[in-house]
């Protein structure tokens, strides 16, 4: 099967789970009491929204692309994923399609116009959507935090077990990512930049992103002795990303860890500040890619299974 | 098939044995015209080539290119300590160097060692060679060793300055001269100082500089960008030591 092929079939797939769930969130709106359910299906058929997007502005469908978004952004909205629903909105102005620009705008401004006020904490999801705004307010909450920030800013004094199980809801929603616990361990959360329609709004600042080794790239960048401080590796991190995304990690990182660096599809999670591929040509890289990507300068970095630091750059970076 | 590079005495393994006090893994790469052993850390990379010609069938020389990573371990210390003697290391005795899929070996009359690579055919750090910037000669690279020591201080500031390099202020008292280059970034006044001047790692520096200065070159040179990365680089006949420095920013 080629790719195209692959490709077409990828999307039909999409476009059948998309509708699939929309019909189950659909079929959940009779339940008054618990929107859970609803706004699951909701983020699932916004998340895959979002991908079947970004493959058709892959093949220059810009139209049928800013269709997809908006439906995301739509879904996202109504279960409470404003930031996501924002960036769908968002990613439609900076495609330009005149007919989803009106749609676009009027979507930002009434993501704006919420207050956290309006939010109904006494339900379960009004609970989640509260952390959701949280966590994209105050990058890389802990539980400590979280539950310090939820009697603060909503007077709600929630226990650690209970701010770890919603957080885990989010990251099950994929609206957030986590590293540390379990048994009592902190959770780190972090918004779940990765996969937003875009990051424009986002870089410089500093997130966790999940992946997987795809290539090697760091042969694509020419050195520049002017401006060398730090010798790194450079990976395209796995095709589930899209646009793809690239990871720089320092020297001491990869030779510490070959054999995760060599282990095909080793799952990895990267703390670090998104920057643009350009950016690196400070530190003395040059990108000769064909496409400017987005990347993570990463100063730390998890066994995405286990969750263990296998580098920290404060600690075990050295010289 | 069987392929043997032929040097005459061990001590490109004795500087191996240097390197593994600085880096772990020391990776190696095997090509038709040189063995390649290489440490890389964030802000230093080296490079110990030997420069030989492999004893095979040329066809198989022609495509020879393997990599080996060695995990810095007691066992890689075990069989190379016969080399890390200086006085064995330049004794006139013949090292065959011999490559195989995920093993290199070593062996003269005294020492047969085989060095195991921990992963298949691992990912080799990229080391750019500097071939520009500016570029002053050392003569004795013992005493620029002892130099770059005596410094106090984590970081070095060197400056090229009226035919002369001065190290964190300290006039370097040994014969230099500038190689002409054709970057007109480097086409400046002897009175630009600033633009002149660059910052590494005392640590580094000292490393290299002693890395560099356990063999008699024929030449030593040390090269840098103004404000950018600095390399050591000293060739002898069939081996040469490169080390490259990241910059300090300021």
């Amino acid at each position: 099967m080629n790719a195209m092929m692959l490709e077409n079939a990828q999307m039909k797939n999409l476009v059948k789970a998309i509708s699939s769930n929309l019909i189950r969130a659909q079929n959940e709106e009779r339940n008054e009491k618990d929107s859970s359910l609803r706004n699951s299906f909701l983020d699932m058929a916004g998340y895959d929204s979002v991908f079947l997007a970004k493959l058709l502005l892959e093949i220059n469908d810009s139209v049928e692309s800013s269709r997809y978004f908006l439906s995301a952004a739509f879904s996202y909205e109504k279960s409470g994923a404003l930031n996501q629903s924002l960036a769908c909105f968002n990613k439609i102005k900076e495609i330009g399609e005149e007919a989803f620009i009106t749609d676009a705008e009027e979507g930002i401004s009434r993501i704006n116009s919420i207050k956290k006020e309006q939010l109904d904490i006494t339900t379960r999801e009004g609970k989640l959507s509260a952390l959701d705004y949280l966590i994209w307010k105050h990058y890389g909450l802990t539980t400590t935090d979280a539950k310090s920030y939820m009697e603060k800013e909503f007077g709600q004094d929630l226990t650690n077990d209970s701010i770890r199980a919603h957080a885990k809801k989010l990251e099950e929603r994929k609206r957030v990512i986590i590293w540390g616990g379990p048994q009592g361990r902190e959770y780190h959360i972090y918004p779940n930049i990765a996969d937003l329609a875009t990051r424009s709004q986002h870089y410089g600042r500093t997130s966790l992103f999940a992946g997987s080794i795809q290539d090697r790239v760091t042969k694509e960048f020419r050195i520049r002795f002017e401006n060398l401080d730090y010798n790194k590796e450079i990976f395209i991190l796995n095709s589930s990303i899209k646009p793809k995304m690239i990871m720089a990690v320092d020297m001491n990182a990869f030779v510490k860890n070959l054999r995760v660096f060599t282990t095909p599809n080793f799952s990895l999670k990267a703390l670090g500040v998104l920057r643009k591929s350009r950016d690196l040509e400070n530190n003395g890289y040059k990108p000769m890619l064909s496409d400017e990507l987005d990347l993570v300068d990463s100063d730390t970095l998890f066994n995405g299974l286990t969750d263990e630091t296998i580098y920290n750059r404060a600690t075990c970076g050295g010289t | 098939m069987d392929c043997i590079f032929k040097i005459p005495n061990g001590l490109p393994i004795y500087l191996v044995g240097k390197l593994v006090n600085d880096f772990d893994p020391i990776f190696c790469q095997v090509c038709k015209e040189s063995v390649r052993f290489l440490g890389a850390r964030d802000h230093l990379s080296v490079i110990l080539k030997i420069s030989a010609s492999p004893q095979c069938d040329p066809k198989y020389a022609s495509n020879l290119n393997i990599s080996y990573a060695f995990d810095n371990t007691n066992e890689l210390k075990t069989n190379i300590n016969w080399f890390r003697t200086k006085s064995n290391a330049r004794k006139n005795i013949m090292l065959k160097i011999s490559p195989h899929e995920d093993l290199l070996q070593l062996s003269n009359r005294n020492v047969k060692a085989e060095l195991r690579s921990f992963i298949k055919d691992p990912p080799i750090p990229i080391i750019p060679e500097m071939n520009e910037g500016i570029c002053v000669k050392i003569i004795d690279l013992k005493e620029m060793a002892n130099q770059v020591r005596s410094i106090k201080g984590e970081v070095v500031k060197l400056k090229y300055y009226k035919n002369k390099l001065e190290m964190n202020g300290v006039e370097y008292e040994l014969p230099i001269y500038k190689i002409p280059t054709q970057n007109p970034l480097f086409m400046m006044e002897d009175d630009d100082e600033e633009n002149k001047t660059t910052y590494c790692l005392k640590q580094m520096l000292l490393i290299s500089s002693q890395l560099a200065s356990e063999f008699e070159p024929n030449s030593a040179e040390l090269r840098f960008y103004p404000g950018g990365a600095l390399q050591l680089n000293s060739r002898g006949n069939y081996l040469s030591v490169l080390c490259l420095m990241t910059k300090v920013k300021i």
